[in-house]
């Protein structure tokens, strides 16, 4: 046994020291190589899924949205065509009434017109009337005035004033 | 032409008290200081969660080697208990391996003691090529193994692989010795298929730089550095496998067909 021992060169220093060599080198590298890099590993693994389990959901988010901007999209096109619809009629509506002012207030302003009209012909009737029976009276009383006293003129004037209008009309 | 000298021991170059520095050890230490220096160096630029180049060519190592491991081990939790013994082991080898054929390993000469006169003794020496250093690695190698046994099934369960009562089932009896011898061998054929491939290598490299020293080496060399990759595998490997079986629940006393079909590969 020493003889194999010895021809292998094998020591029991020598091996413990190479066993206490190994069992510091396991523990240099795990605590300086494998755990951080598997850490880092897991960390960087875990993030990954946190990142595609967020794209799904934003992915998902967006498919809803478009959806939603669809629907809002369809109820905004109704409700323009509705108010659209809304506008035109009211507008319509205002056109007739506003066509139907306009007519009732020219006829009003005809109506005033021939009124105005009329009482311009009837005083215009009137003023002449009243100064064509002064202007008689006046040629009369300058005809009269050399046969007819004064009382006579005074009572002719008076009958005349008073006749006139039936004789006129 | 100056004498061929192959010696199977590695030599002693000094010596500190009772501790022989053998030229094994020095390129042992070597090796080591490689992996501090680049494990610290990586440490201290810190590891980001967006990697630079040296960062992610340690993770694609680290990741490869622990998805590797993990697919034998087939359980997270105890994959992450034996990836440090197992990687370590791994890097550790294949490191040495292919530091051992650098230039200057075994062709720088220092004048030591050695069978009791002087003589010019290779100051490097690859690290393998030392039974000391297989030895060690495999003891280690199986007191994990023992150790994560008893840690994980419990001393009773463990212990019941190798202890069964004759009168019990003497076959099984008879099964667990040979399970417990199993256990002691596992150390010797990790130590000499370990030692002796990578032995095998260096002399093989001596012989054919002694013959043709140009040129004819390089394919060795190449060989060589395939030999290394290969042997960190296997040893690393083959203690995952051990360390799977050790934790396993041992279920000889069933049907055959329902024991656990993991079986050392033998290489």
């Amino acid at each position: 046994m020493t003889d194999l021992l010895h021809a292998f060169g094998i020591q029991w220093s020598v091996l413990l020291a190479q066993i206490i060599n190994f069992t510091i080198l396991i523990f240099i590298l795990s605590r300086f190589v494998y755990k951080p890099v598997l850490k880092i590993i897991d960390e960087r693994r875990a993030v990954i899924a946190e990142s595609m389990e967020k794209v799904k959901e934003i992915n998902r988010g967006k498919e809803q949205l478009d959806i939603d901007r669809a629907v809002i999209l369809r109820k905004a096109d109704e409700e323009a065509g509705e108010l659209l619809e809304r506008a035109k009629a009211e507008a319509e509506a205002v056109r007739t009434e506003i066509e139907k002012a306009a007519k009732l207030q020219a006829s009003q302003i005809l109506v005033k017109a021939k009124e105005q009209l009329e009482n311009e012909r009837a005083t215009m009737v009137r003023e002449i009337q009243n100064k064509l029976a002064h202007a008689i009276v006046l040629s009369a009383e300058k005809i009269l005035r050399r046969e007819f006293s004064k009382d006579d003129q005074e009572n002719f004037e008076d009958e005349l004033k008073k006749n006139l209008p039936s004789l006129l009309s | 032409m100056k004498p061929l000298s192959i010696s199977l021991a590695s030599e002693m170059i000094a010596s500190v008290g009772p501790l022989e520095i053998r030229n094994t050890m020095l390129m042992a230490w070597l090796v080591m200081l490689t992996l501090f220096l680049g494990s610290f160096a990586l440490f201290t630029s810190g590891y980001k969660m967006i990697p630079g180049r040296a960062q992610a060519a340690i993770e694609l190592i680290i990741n490869g080697l622990y998805d590797l491991f993990a697919s034998v081990v087939q359980d997270e939790r105890l994959s992450r208990k034996f990836f440090p013994l197992v990687s370590t082991m791994l890097i550790f080898i294949v490191l040495g391996n292919w530091m051992g054929i650098l230039p200057g390993v075994g062709s720088i000469t220092i004048q030591a003691m050695h069978e009791g006169h002087m003589e010019a003794l290779p100051l490097f020496r690859s690290m393998n090529a030392d039974v000391n250093m297989t030895l060690s690695i495999a003891i280690i190698a199986m007191l994990a193994v023992q150790f994560y046994g008893v840690f994980e099934l419990g001393i009773v369960s463990y212990s019941a692989k190798f202890i069964v009562p004759p009168w019990k089932n003497p076959i099984q009896t008879f099964v667990g010795f040979l399970e417990l011898i199993g256990e002691l061998s596992r150390i010797i054929s990790f130590t000499f298929r370990l030692f002796g491939n990578i032995f095998a290598g260096e002399v093989l490299l001596i012989v054919i730089s002694y013959l043709v020293p140009y040129i004819a080496p390089v394919p060795f060399l190449g060989m060589e550095l395939f030999v290394g990759l290969i042997q960190g595998f296997v040893f690393a490997l083959l203690t995952t496998v051990f360390l799977k079986i050790a934790v396993t629940e041992h279920e000889a006393h069933h049907d055959d067909e329902s024991t656990p079909s993991i079986t050392a590969p033998a290489v």
